[in-house]
């Protein structure tokens, strides 16, 4: 009797230092999954590999001594110690191999619980592996129909909905703010990482006019090339807001950069226009008294966490009636793996 | 002529209406950003600007079609009642009304305000409307009437 079983390393079992010497380059997957169905005769086997996990999924022949082939063959690609693992390992039969990859694929095992991207990843994945010749029956049926199940929870609960990250809260502030994003500018003071990443996600909205401006020039003219803006200088601060819409303050400046009865007076030279401030740096950079003015929107770091946090706990709350739609799914997988075999392949991806 | 007068009236209601539900979601949602509200990503939203300038475009409407609407009302008064303005109420709420959505445009248009307050007088303005159309038939006696 054949199963599905599935081997694997993940933020909640093993930290970062192990399981980017665990994970597998995009271009030695196919080297891989050739040597583990070799190695091991499997009849077929996917891997999935990201930053948060690495996972081998095996349709095994038999349960006894498949644990400890799997991980020997890890550690061996890996060229590691045999016992690098440690512990860090997890190792599911079914059907909790098969409700992991359920769960996984709907977001529920993800750091970031209801993210998207590993929808991606499991479907990139299981793409992969076809192209190898490592999917058979059993896993065209199982990961088309995990693939259908984390849609389905998505779509179906508001487990994927409400930014989670400082830098995708920004962004989605601005669209309630602004009528058309890519028209407006954006204007960088420093040049720390959150404010990075929210240039990033701003600029992947269509904003293409980014105005950078730091004290020193060799901070500026990197951040500048990396997303197309141009470097300002750092002088006249109040001409450059006049100009903006989108400010993202984030410097190690120990005062106010910028004072309520400047930006008065910025708003009356920009005719009212709206202007939202992302005050990232701690201490902050702008005086808090500047969110009182009309048609200025400012947001600090706490309140961009704040959101974070309150959307987190909304997808949180949603957890349940998600992981209800995965054991519905999962249920049905396994009466028709049972009941039909695993003989007959799907028509279509 | 009474119908053309009616019908006009009735359009600039209708632009009005526009700029009032816009002025709504635009109060409500400003006062959300302004607020931190942890939950405002929650929900799906248009964006400010948005409801901005749409209050803008049918407060502009409204008041072409209501001044319009109020000349072709005043030269039917002449035809029918003698003169272009009999102190009837609902020609004098007509001219306040008329004042308070004409007040919305100059501090938009002239003093280039937007945003927030201007957004509010519009819909206080649609609070003087409807007790032009509706209270002053209740409240007053007018020839204006809509069973007369």
């Amino acid at each position: 009797m054949t199963e599905v079983a599935v081997l694997g390393l993940s933020h909640h079992s093993a930290p970062v230092e192990l399981r980017e010497r665990v994970a597998f380059q995009e271009g030695r997957l196919p080297t891989a999954l050739s040597a583990l169905r070799e190695e091991l005769k499997l009849s077929e086997c996917v891997i999935l590999s990201t930053c948060n996990r690495v996972e081998l999924y095996t349709v095994i022949p038999e349960r006894d001594g498949h644990e400890a082939k799997m991980k020997n063959f890890l550690t061996r690609f890996h060229r590691l110690e045999p016992d690098s693992l440690n512990g860090g390992a997890y190792w599911h039969l079914q059907p909790d191999s098969v409700r992991h990859l359920f769960r996984v694929a709907a977001g529920l095992d993800s750091m970031v619980v209801g993210e998207s991207e590993i929808l991606g990843q499991v479907r990139d994945a299981y793409t992969r592996a076809v192209e190898h010749g490592s999917v058979g029956s059993v896993f065209h049926r199982l990961f088309q129909t995990a693939l259908k199940a984390g849609k389905e929870a998505r779509a179906r609960t508001r487990i994927g909905q409400g930014a989670v990250s400082v830098s995708s809260v920004g962004v989605e502030l601005a669209r309630r703010i602004f009528r058309d994003l890519p028209s407006k500018t954006i204007l960088v003071l420093g040049a720390g990482q959150i404010a990075k990443a929210t240039l990033t996600c701003l600029k992947a909205q269509g904003i293409q006019k980014i105005l950078v401006a730091n004290r020193t020039l060799e901070t500026a003219v990197p951040l500048a090339e990396s997303v197309g803006g141009r470097v300002i200088p750092f002088t006249d601060l109040e001409a450059s807001v006049t100009r903006a819409d989108i400010v993202i303050c984030s410097t190690s400046a120990d005062r106010y950069l910028l004072t309520r009865p400047q930006i008065q007076g910025i708003m009356s030279a920009r005719r009212q226009r709206p202007l939202f401030l992302i005050d990232i740096s701690v201490p902050r950079n702008l005086d808090p008294r500047i969110g009182q003015l009309e048609n200025v929107y400012l947001y600090d770091i706490d309140d961009l966490e704040g959101i974070c946090s309150s959307n987190l706990q909304m997808r949180l709350s949603e957890m349940e009636a998600c992981s209800e739609i995965v054991e519905r799914e999962m249920n049905g997988f396994l009466n028709r793996l049972n009941g039909n075999g695993s003989t007959h392949a799907p028509a279509g991806r | 002529m009474i119908l053309s007068h009616a019908f006009i009236i009735f359009a600039s209601y209708a632009a009005f209406a526009v700029a009032l539900l816009t002025g709504v979601l635009f109060l409500a949602q400003e006062s959300r950003l302004k607020r931190k509200d942890p939950t405002l990503l929650a929900s799906g939203a248009i964006p400010l600007e948005l409801l901005d300038r749409v209050n803008l475009y049918a407060v502009v409407a409204g008041f072409i079609l209501f001044s319009i609407g109020m000349i072709a009302g005043s030269r039917l008064a002449r035809l029918e009642w003698g003169a272009y303005f009999n102190g009837d109420p609902k020609e004098l709420w007509s001219l306040i009304t008329w004042g308070a959505y004409a007040a919305v445009l100059a501090l938009r248009l002239t003093r280039g305000l937007r945003g927030r307050r201007v957004v509010f007088l519009s819909v206080m303005s649609f609070a003087l409307l409807a007790f032009t159309f509706l209270g002053v038939n209740y409240f007053t006696g007018t020839r204006h009437s809509f069973i007369g």
